[in-house]
């Protein structure tokens, strides 16, 4: 619990993007930690799956803000297409 | 002697985040950091399903365990290094003494 609070209080004087996102990732991994030991310290079993949803549902929410942060473009992209297949860069295409 | 085993493990798990954390607090940088606190979480993680795998009753909520663990494994070094990969895309510098490879 503790270390939660020092971990945010790394976000919110973070001087950049890259470090808010790591304290939020290691924010998510903490609180599933806590879900997981509070499942087996009550006998409430049920919590395993919450365990699983909320890490599944901040890996999203990590990607979707990663995508948004890292430009490119916004196109739909099908692979047989002409003209589609060689005109994104090298660094384009990491997202 | 399980109880022992397991809450030995609950101990170092909660060292390895403190580690963790204090990297974040020790590093000048923020790749640097990146390196701490995804080397603390995963082993914090892992030894908390070692953990609640020896203390679990019956075989299901091992299976859940060990699928979850799998899953975390999986993505916590997905979710750095798509991290550092959007930051050297975003401009954030790294530290001068870095050494940068060239292709």
């Amino acid at each position: 619990m503790v270390l939660v609070l020092l971990v945010l209080l790394r976000a919110i004087i973070g001087p950049t993007v890259i470090d808010r996102l790591i304290s939020i990732n290691a924010i998510t991994n903490m609180v599933s930690v806590i879900i997981l030991l509070m499942a087996f310290s009550n006998g409430n079993y049920g919590l395993i799956d919450i365990a699983f949803v909320f890490m599944i549902c901040a890996f999203a929410g990590g990607l979707w803000i990663l995508r948004v942060l890292t430009h490119g473009d916004w196109q739909l992209r099908i692979p047989g297409l002409k003209g589609f297949e060689g005109d994104r860069g090298e660094v384009d295409s990491n997202d | 002697m399980i109880n022992v085993i397991a809450y030995i493990c609950f101990i170092g798990s909660l060292l390895a985040f403190g580690l963790g954390t204090l990297g974040l607090y020790k590093f000048p940088d923020p790749y640097t950091r990146m390196h701490a606190v995804g080397i603390g979480d995963t082993l914090g993680v892992g030894l908390v399903g070692i953990g609640l795998f020896l203390l679990s009753p019956d075989w299901i909520l091992r299976i859940k365990l060990i699928v979850c663990l799998l899953l975390f494994w999986v993505i916590n070094p997905t979710m750095t290094h798509l991290i550092a990969k959007s930051g050297l895309i975003h401009g954030t510098k790294p530290m001068e003494e870095t050494k940068m490879m060239k292709e």
